[in-house]
């Protein structure tokens, strides 16, 4: 475990960007304090996104559901929709998903 | 202001640190001050960037029990390999750190007003993430401006891909972080010209996400491995190597 810092130009970078006066936090307001008061609400709850995330991922979504389609194009077409994907590096499925999402958005 | 990205999965082992790296040697290369945050208990990122562990971390600060303590004096720079790049090391101890942000007053916002002080002073700063979503994700979530999504290519990588989406949709919802955009996903350990198999997943995620499914494929390759074994990143051992030339151009997508 080291605690002593190394020396080279990002050392040097490190001292111009962040100067030894930079604080290392702004510190959030803390809680007031309440004392008596029949009368005073409730504070209100803060939100555990965490825990909100977890029980979210417990109900599972299903996967939509798959269909196979087949369309009749004319024999060029389908190869310039091959020569478009191999340039891409995309699959012809993934090609033709793209232009669709991009015609239809 | 510089921008802040989160480098994040649920899902294990899908290369979130060897991007954050890469990255980082990318945009350092082009001449973009860059800050690593290592919020991952392994520190894997640390030890590479810096090729060693630090005490105090990041840890320290999150956890706020020593006042005195500032950002300064736990940040350190990265190893020459890495040029234009400053580190916020993790420590092991983040392993323990959600009980003590869970009590602290706008727990999603503290490594948020951690970095608020020092987001001028860099063009670049990106967080790796534990393979999980606890507070340590909602927190790098807030404090970003965007997320990216690495992701293998295996039966579990819908799932992981989706968790990740779910918990930011629900930040954006909580008021938190409104304007958190998805980047995107992209495959690493990517095997070209793969089964079946592999084509039918690709296929399932671009039917769930569209465009955000990135054209980056940075292949399966043992040079990855090489080069966590030197602590050096790919794109030093070896520039022209398919691994750096993907990060790369992945970077040309961020940048």
């Amino acid at each position: 475990m080291n605690m002593t810092p190394k020396e080279n130009s990002n050392s040097k970078l490190l001292d111009s960007l962040i100067p030894k006066s930079v604080p290392a936090a702004v510190a959030p307001p803390e809680p007031e304090i309440r004392t008596g008061g029949a009368t005073a609400a409730p504070e209100p709850r803060e939100r555990n996104i965490a825990a909100e995330i977890a029980a979210e991922s417990a109900r599972k979504k299903p996967p939509e559901a798959r269909v196979t389609m087949t369309i009749h194009i004319p024999q060029s077409l389908a190869n310039k929709i091959d020569s478009a994907a191999k340039k891409g590096n995309l699959s012809r499925n993934e090609l033709v998903r793209l232009i669709l999402e991009k015609a239809t958005a | 202001m510089g921008r802040v990205i989160s480098i994040v999965n649920q899902k294990g082992g899908v290369g979130k640190t060897t991007s954050l790296v890469e990255m980082l040697f990318q945009a350092g290369n082009l001449g973009k001050k860059c800050l690593a945050v290592d919020l991952d208990p392994q520190s894997n990122a640390t030890k590479m960037l810096t090729g060693e562990e630090w005490d105090p971390s990041v840890y320290d600060l999150l956890i706020g029990q020593n006042k005195a303590l500032t950002l300064r004096d736990v940040v350190q720079p990265a190893s020459q390999d890495w040029p234009n790049v400053i580190v916020l090391p993790a420590s092991k101890m983040l392993g323990t750190v959600e009980p003590h942000l869970l009590t602290r007053m706008n727990r999603e916002r503290v490594l948020k007003n951690l970095l608020a002080p020092v987001r001028d002073a860099f063009d670049l700063i990106l967080i790796d993430l534990p393979p999980t979503v606890n507070q340590l994700t909602v927190n790098a979530l807030v404090a970003s401006d965007a997320y990216i999504v690495p992701t293998d290519v295996s039966e579990y990588a819908r799932d992981g891909v989706r968790t990740v989406k779910d918990t930011a949709d629900a930040i954006r919802e909580s008021g938190n972080n409104p304007d958190l955009e998805f980047i995107g996903v992209f495959f690493t350990s990517f095997q070209k010209g793969g089964a079946h198999a592999v084509r039918q997943l690709v296929e399932d995620l671009v039917d769930d996400y569209g465009a955000k499914v990135l054209g980056t494929r940075v292949p399966d390759s043992v040079k990855v491995t090489e080069s966590q074994k030197a602590r050096r990143p790919v794109g030093a051992l070896d520039p022209e190597h398919a691994v750096s030339r993907a990060y790369a151009q992945l970077m040309e997508v961020i940048l």
